[in-house]
């Protein structure tokens, strides 16, 4: 987090309108990337980006600096999503085992070695795409915006061990995905 | 099929599967990793199921973007209107 998004926070919780638009211009691109990342398009995702910030204005005070303004502006972003598609909120139930979902995902067999990357690389991306969206949100925040785990957890709302114990999940559930996409001849070994 | 409860190294492939995402994370005590590192060393199929989730991680983090897309001006030029009125407190 730099120093210039703490300070200018703190003075949008006073009022300062100029300061947040700083906030604006340095995250409006991230979160509208997040938010189509989440399946928004069109006049959804450009709803979901005002709401996003003017829950950000209001909610200025709030921030506590215990994470990045990013990781605290995409928790608004996930919830306003949420609210917007009318999903349940909360922590979903893993009534899957851990043996099931490596399994699936092909422990016990051979790699997917011969699968050229650029192949594995477009596949993942629809695997991707097919997955839960619990476990789409955090494969988004951890791997592609690069967040940290601190911070993945923040914006969540998980503790950092259920954060660990999601993102394991999710990268399984991901690699199963990725396995069920191949041609039958690609997956066996 | 492949157990995994087999023991390899004194540690249980099971275990290995738990511990996977941190070990590819580096977020794991240097023992730690000796410990799984030996498991690896002597049980191919943990190897090659660790190889592939990693595999499948880089592939993602290929799509990771470098440079942020614009937001479209349209679509920014709305949001700043109305946090202009939100400014002045009109909504």
């Amino acid at each position: 987090m730099t120093e210039s998004d703490a300070a200018c926070l703190a003075a949008a919780a006073r009022g300062d309108g100029a300061a947040f638009t700083q906030i604006v211009d340095a995250h409006e691109r991230a979160v509208y990337r997040f938010v189509q990342s989440l399946g928004l398009r069109g006049a959804d995702a450009d709803d979901a980006l005002q709401e996003t910030f003017i829950a950000a204005w209001r909610a200025a005070g709030t921030f506590r600096g215990e994470g990045s303004a990013r990781s605290w502006l995409l928790a608004i972003a996930r919830n306003v999503v949420r609210h917007a598609t009318r999903r349940h909120v909360g922590e979903p139930a893993d009534f899957e085992s851990l043996d099931d979902i490596a399994l699936a995902a092909g422990w016990g067999r051979d790699p997917l070695e011969e699968v050229a990357e650029r192949q594995r690389a477009d596949l993942v991306q629809r695997a991707l795409a097919r997955l839960s969206p619990e476990d789409r949100e955090i494969l988004v925040l951890r791997e592609l915006e690069d967040l940290s785990g601190e911070d993945t957890a923040a914006a969540l709302g998980l503790s950092l061990a259920a954060m660990k114990s999601r993102l394991h999940r999710a990268r399984l559930r991901l690699t199963a995905a990725l396995r069920a996409a191949l041609p039958e001849d690609d997956r066996n070994g | 099929m492949a157990d995994l409860d087999r023991v390899v190294a004194g540690i249980a492939c099971r275990d290995v599967l738990a511990d996977l995402s941190d070990f590819l994370d580096g977020a794991l005590t240097a023992t730690r990793v000796a410990e799984l590192q030996a498991h690896l060393d002597g049980c191919d199929t943990c190897a090659r199921f660790g190889a592939d989730v990693a595999a499948t991680m880089q592939a993602l983090r290929a799509h990771r973007v470098t440079r942020e897309a614009a937001v479209p001006p349209v679509t920014a030029a709305r949001l700043r209107d109305r946090l202009a009125r939100a400014y002045l407190a009109i909504e």
